[in-house]
């Protein structure tokens, strides 16, 4: 089947509102058959997740761009529309969806063993609404997703969770939605800008940059003109594409479309929303808290999905929609700095876990804060090693700390305890369980050969390129990473097995293994041959790079144009046979005081002195017609 | 044959792979044929490439160097890491130009330097395979033991055949991770798995620099293939502001020496070593003293043309070699435990090899590396085979005496001691003669420097032919006066009638020690280090240098015997003198205190502290936040609770999930959230400034009208 004929049958839609279909067939269900129920809700797992499968099978790689795409009327008033479309990032993350909904609705057979038919119904409907926020290309659908997407989990855990869960879901509830109730401000400001005048009037820069984004790619190119019509006509759009084409907008002048000053209010309304979800330090408290009251299930979907919608936040909205904010320095030292913070922030807290012997689920917690904070130094590395790694690592986590939750599971369902001090020496009782969680943990570590290791890799490499002092930063988390893990490995699997209950502790049952097995082929697979994941990211990461990057005025760090090209060598080849030694320092960081550069292609024919430099605090409107306020 | 090269390493692969599946189910038999049958080919593979290449390759590229590999590209090579290629427009595209990133293919090589690593790995390993089999026998854990095992020589042939920096990292974390899982083999005992961890965390932290090193190595050359590198910096196309004194490549190979000092044992990370001899001892053999502990070595052998352009750098690695090498030659003389005295000696050993390597002879180092290979897998299986036949007793002061009873681990691990202490000829004289041969004529070392350093490796030398001199004494010579190891045999019933007469050692042990007595004796004669051609190797000089290693190396084997066999009692009362200097070099000199103390100790104070941040400020802010606002909302709760109650009560019917909700929202809480929310909404916006906000609101919603 080839991507147009997919298209063309709404496949993406069939992916989005199957579970939701299926919960309601489960709601047909008598909630006292609870093995038919199980039964229904574990097929159309599985189901969700074979049909997530053709979309990465016949994703056109060398097209790129956004793909599958539905567009259909929705809210003509305010321009939102029904659209739906992925490129190779969300298809990644929709299949980890599909993938780890099956895996936790496994993992659940026996664990939960009241009202099962809610809690099933919940399970399919995060299921739709996190694959729905994936899957969005209007903005405001994408907000409708996002925060229904809360509800579900609200009530697994609620519900289903620990003595303290009706704290832990208010405290999830309350956090994530502060943050998405902010970057809603954001968002309704971006639509303002859209039926602004001063934007109309501009619209051939944005249909420039839009036909730069879209190439040749036919149906992403009509989704912007739809969405330029209903700019034209007043209506507005919440149109992500068209947003991307806005935001690498410039004027005649090389001014951005949107000034640097509300780009960076946008960013930090969007920053709100996506660093509450990831969650970044210091935004994180909610989420240990939230594992250790929710089910397994639930901290699986928690770790492996729903942390990711922060992360891909990014990636689709702020740094394509507001690129002059995103490599501006004063914004980049705040971001990396909290990611770094919480890379060592977050495995020291794991660290203190092991040592005192606690629980295991805040342990795992608290590595999530560490790994994610990795996954954000990634995007914000800001080039394609660096946006790759930080989607294939988005990946990685949700099956290495994902099958940490399920293991932390598994052994709960046979003790009833998450505390390390009463294991011990379980290796010799269960050398199944011993050898899947060893994979796990050397999956978590960054081992080569398994998955961790690429994504870190291209991570680390990606902010070396940025500012070696990034990476500097961040190989520390590596360190600090593999003494816990392995601690936490050490302390429930060697030794001597000390307490009488755990001499008779069963192994791995059928099922277990059926549902550890997945996630460990995974790793090894993506350790040892990459290639098709990375494959799907390359464009979309390079793209991603070219946006932020790819404007006049900023040196073209990630366009490989052949000028700027030369430009680089020449640049280079001056400095180093520089006669006066006064070679500055902080030309390594991202942030360079550029003269006018001949590179970009929608330069103006006489480069302004004063054009806009990323850097400078103040916007420059510029005088374009309609360009200020009456 | 050469194209096959990829298959050596397969081999043990497939070998552990199915060890660790159906192993279990294994007779030993089995699993010893699976074992060596798959190292054996390995090894019957190696020689039949090096001999390929010796005979049609080598010397075919004498205009340049004899380090270019031949051909980097193997049927089994395959794009690993894509990291997206540069392209222009062009049709079908997204009409982007772009540029790459990183990409990472997995390629193999074979060059003068792999095919000397290749026999040495394999041929050492089928030997200590060989022996392991008699060491493990009845051994709970056989099959796991030799899947382990096998992995370990895949990983190691990964290391080995590496053509660029990310495949050889494969390598060098994967046989830290066999490292790992072997010195925690005996898994039930906590300093086993204590000593596992250690180990694998100090190599982490060498791989953190490696690692910023190989970033650093792709930032400066756009590649990370050996053959790239080397050859910008034989074509001198690297800029010069990145060479120089302190210059971008001195940080760059003092990056990859950082985890050269993890895996390879070098000051300060050297104190997982020690600790390893936890491992079952043919680990030690394979792992902690013939080939995963000279990895570092050979990385420094591999990249040398880096190491040479960083002058800076190559003073730090020799002085830090020298230091290691001091430091662990004087605190292998105060250890009783045989397996330590011979840990300390390779942290030794490795110090002379990294000295080397920082004077520029890399080629003598990696001759050293290959016969310590041999020497020193002689002495750890000898080892081995004692502390079998003693019931695991490993201190020397409960042995003694042991010459009549074992006489051909007495002779072999002899003429183990002879060759580590060089005597001529055997081949640790000439390997060693080498390097400080190589010290004295560096090219890259300043004067004073060099012969600071030559005397302390001749210093070192000493060293070795003492400790190693009393090891042999204490085990084999002194005279059993004291009759420990006859207490040891009483303690274990039903050994008391081996008393005196012979003591049985398996013959799976015992050829393998002829085996490596063999080589340790001729090995010297394939002196690799010239034939490699890599670094600056140094000419054979006058008489002055081998003679005066001759000569210490001799008055240390007399010094030791006349303290430790011929007059113990003056040995005894020198050591009692000692006193405090003995039990600092006992403890290398307070480097494992200091890591456990200030390191480890460090850290979980780090922990402590952050742990006690984020519940005490960061999770209590958020707390005392959505108290305060609960509390000034308890007024307008009640109002709130009746009737977003109520509306939830009329419409939840309908609802599929209504009862849920009613449910959560009887508490009022959910009502109370939703009136929270607004409040803390409200309480951000205002945090972010009135006067900003007041400006921001005209200047954003403004624009609509």
């Amino acid at each position: 089947m080839t991507e147009r004929a997919l298209a063309d049958i709404n496949w993406l839609s069939i992916v989005v509102w199957l579970p939701i279909a299926a919960a309601l067939a489960v709601m047909a269900i008598p909630a006292a058959q609870t093995r038919a129920i199980k039964m229904v809700a574990n097929a159309a797992m599985i189901v969700s997740f074979v049909t997530t499968l053709p979309l990465a099978l016949a994703y056109d790689r060398s097209l790129g761009g956004i793909q599958f795409i539905e567009d259909a009327t929705w809210i003509p008033s305010i321009g939102a529309r029904y659209a739906l479309g992925v490129d190779g990032i969300s298809i990644a993350l929709i299949v980890l969806t599909a993938l780890l909904g099956a895996v936790a609705c496994c993992s659940a057979y026996n664990a939960v063993s009241k009202r099962e038919k809610e809690f099933y119904v919940f399970l399919l409907l995060m299921q739709a609404t996190t694959i729905g926020v994936f899957a969005s290309m209007d903005l405001f659908l994408f907000y409708v997703f996002w925060e229904v997407s809360l509800v579900p989990m609200y009530f697994l855990i609620a519900i289903w969770g620990g003595e303290r869960r009706l704290y832990a879901a208010i405290k999830f509830f309350l956090f994530t939605l502060v943050g998405s109730v902010i970057m809603l401000l954001s968002i309704l400001k971006l639509y303002a800008i859209t039926i602004d005048p001063a934007t109309i009037a501009n619209l051939s820069s944005v249909q420039a940059a839009a036909k730069t984004l879209c190439g040749s790619n036919a149906a992403m190119q009509s989704l912007v003109d739809g969405a330029v019509a209903s700019m034209r006509a007043g209506d507005g759009t919440f149109g992500l594409p068209a947003l991307h084409a806005i935001g690498g907008a410039r004027l005649v002048t090389g001014a951005a479309l949107i000034p640097l000053t509300v780009q960076i209010w946008l960013f930090a309304g969007f920053f709100a929303g996506f660093a509450f979800k990831v969650p970044m330090f210091p935004f994180h408290t909610w989420l240990p808290d939230a594992h250790v009251e929710a089910p397994t299930a639930g901290s699986v979907i928690l770790a492996g999905v729903l942390l990711k919608l922060g992360g891909y936040g990014f990636a689709r909205i702020s740094l394509p929609v507001l690129p002059d904010a995103s490599r501006n320095s004063d914004v980049l030292t705040v971001v990396v700095t909290l990611a770094i913070v919480g890379i060592i922030y977050g495995a020291l807290c794991s660290l203190y876990h092991v040592a005192t012997l606690g629980d295991m689920k805040k342990l795992v917690a608290y590595s999530s804060v560490s790994h994610m904070g990795m996954v954000v130094l990634g995007l914000f590395a800001l080039n394609p090693n660096g946006i790759s790694g930080a989607t294939l690592q988005m990946v990685n986590h949700g099956i290495s700390t994902s099958g940490l939750f399920l293991i932390v599971g598994i052994l709960y369902e046979r003790r009833h305890t998450r505390i390390i001090s009463e294991y011990g020496g379980l290796s010799a009782v269960t050398p199944g369980l011993a050898f899947v969680f060893l994979i796990i943990v050397l999956s978590s570590i960054g081992l080569p050969l398994l998955n961790g290791f690429i994504g870190e890799f291209l991570i680390l490499r990606g902010a070396f390129e940025a500012n070696p002092w990034w990476a500097a930063a961040g190989v520390l988390g590596i360190v600090l990473g593999a003494a816990y893990t392995l601690w936490l490995y050490q302390r429930l699997m060697f030794g001597k097995v000390e307490r009488e209950v755990n001499q008779a502790l069963p192994d791995l049952s059928r099922r277990e293994w059926g549902y550890m097995l997945p996630l460990v082929v995974l790793a090894f697979w993506i350790g040892i041959y990459p290639k098709p994941v990375l494959d799907l990211f390359e464009r979309p990461a390079q793209m991603l790079a070219y946006q932020v990057w790819h404007q006049p005025g900023v040196e073209d760090r990630y366009a490989a144009t052949p000028e700027a090209q030369e430009k680089l060598a020449r640049e280079r080849a001056a400095r180093s046979a520089a006669v006066v030694p006064a070679i500055d320092p902080a030309t390594f960081g991202p942030e360079q005081p550029v003269e006018a550069a001949p590179s970009g292609t929608s330069r103006p024919l006489s480069p302004q002195p004063d054009a806009a430099t990323p850097a400078e605090p103040k916007p420059t409107p510029g005088p374009a017609p309609g360009g200020n306020r009456p | 044959m050469i194209r096959l090269a990829w298959l050596i390493l397969l081999l043990p692969l497939a070998g552990a792979a199915l060890l660790g599946a159906i192993g279990r189910r294994l007779g030993e038999r089995a699993v010893r044929a699976l074992a060596i049958g798959s190292v054996a080919l390995a090894f019957v593979l190696s020689v039949s490439v090096v001999f390929d290449y010796v005979t049609n390759h080598h010397g075919e590229h004498a205009g340049e160097s004899a380090a270019v590999s031949v051909g980097t590209e193997f049927p089994a090579s395959f794009d690993w890491i894509p990291g997206g290629a540069a392209r222009t427009s062009g049709p079908g595209d997204a009409g982007v130009p772009v540029a790459g990133g990183l990409s990472v293919r997995w390629s193999y090589a074979v060059d003068a330097l792999t095919c000397v690593m290749l026999l040495v790995v394999t041929g050492v390993g089928l030997l200590i395979h060989i022996f392991a089999t008699g060491y493990m026998k009845g051994d709970g854990g056989y099959a796991r033991f030799f899947a382990y095992l096998n992995l370990f020589m895949f990983s190691m042939l990964v290391l080995v055949l590496a053509a660029n920096f990310p495949v050889l990292f494969v390598g060098w974390e994967g046989v830290g991770l066999c490292s790992y899982l072997l010195i925690g083999f005996w898994y039930e005992r906590d300093a086993a798995s204590d000593a596992a961890k250690k180990a694998f965390v100090a190599n982490r932290i060498g791989d953190a620099g490696f690692l910023l090193g190989i970033f650093g190595a792709f930032a400066v050359f756009g590649s990370l293939d050996f053959s790239a590198i080397g050859k910008a910096l034989s074509d001198g196309t690297v800029p010069p502001d990145l060479l120089g004194q302190w210059g971008v490549l001195t940080l760059i190979a003092l990056g990859l020496f950082v985890g050269v000092a993890g895996k390879s044992a070098q000051i300060p990370l050297f104190v997982w070593l020690p600790d390893a001899m936890q491992g079952p001892t043919p680990v030690s053999a394979l792992i902690h003293a013939a080939t995963m502990v000279t990895a570092g070595i050979y990385l420094m052998a591999r990249v040398s043309a880096l190491f040479m352009a960083a002058p800076s750098a190559m003073v730090v690695v020799a002085c830090v070699g020298a230091a290691t090498a001091l430091v662990a030659g004087l605190s292998a003389m105060a250890q009783d435990d045989i397996k330590k005295v011979l840990a300390y000696s390779t942290v030794s050993q490795l110090g002379l090899m990294a000295l080397a390597c920082g004077a520029g002879a890399f080629g003598s180092a990696i001759f050293h590396v290959m016969t310590h290979a041999f020497f020193k897998a002689l002495l750890f299986l000898g080892a081995g085979a004692i502390i079998i036949a003693l019931h695991h007793e490993q201190s020397l002061r409960k042995m003694g005496g042991l010459a009549r009873r074992m006489p051909v681990v007495c002779a072999t691990m002899c003429v183990g001691a002879l060759a580590i202490a060089g005597v001529p000829p055997m081949s640790g004289f000439f390997s060693k003669d080498a390097m400080l041969l190589g010290v004295l004529e560096s090219t890259v070392l300043p004067l004073e420097l060099r012969v600071a350093l030559f005397f302390i490796g001749l210093v070192v030398a000493g060293l070795t032919a003492f400790y190693t001199t009393r090891l042999i004494g204490m085990a084999f010579f002194v005279s059993g006066e004291k009759g420990s190891f006859a207490h040891s045999d009483a303690e274990a019933p039903g050994h008391g009638d081996h008393q005196s007469g012979p003591l049985a050692v398996s013959k799976a042990m015992t050829a393998p020690l002829v085996v490596l007595a063999a080589l340790s004796i001729v090995g010297g004669f394939f002196d690799v280090g010239h034939w490699l051609g890599i670094g600056a190797p140094a000419e054979h000089g006058g008489l002055l240098v081998p003679a005066l290693a001759s000569f210490t190396a001799i008055s240390g084997i007399a010094l030791g015997w006349w303290l430790t066999v011929a007059r113990p009692a003056s040995g005894r009362s020198i050591a009692a003198r000692l006193g405090p200097i003995r039990v600092a070099a006992s403890n290398a000199f307070g480097f494992d205190g200091f890591a456990r103390i200030f390191a480890i100790g460090t850290t979980l104070s780090l922990a402590r502290a952050a742990m006690l941040a984020d519940a005490e400020v960061v999770d209590r802010a958020v707390n005392s936040t959505a108290s305060g606002t609960v509390n000034g909302a308890i007024g307008s709760n009640w109002t709130d609770a009746h009737i977003v109650d109520g509306v939830v009560r009329g419409t939840g019917d309908v609802t599929f999930s209504g009862s849920l909700i009613v449910r959560a929202v009887q508490t009022g809480k959910f009502a109370a959230a939703a009136l929270v929310l607004a409040i803390a909404v409200a309480a951000v916006v205002l945090a972010f400034g009135w006067n900003a906000l007041a400006a921001v609101l005209g200047h954003w919603f403004g624009g609509g009208q």
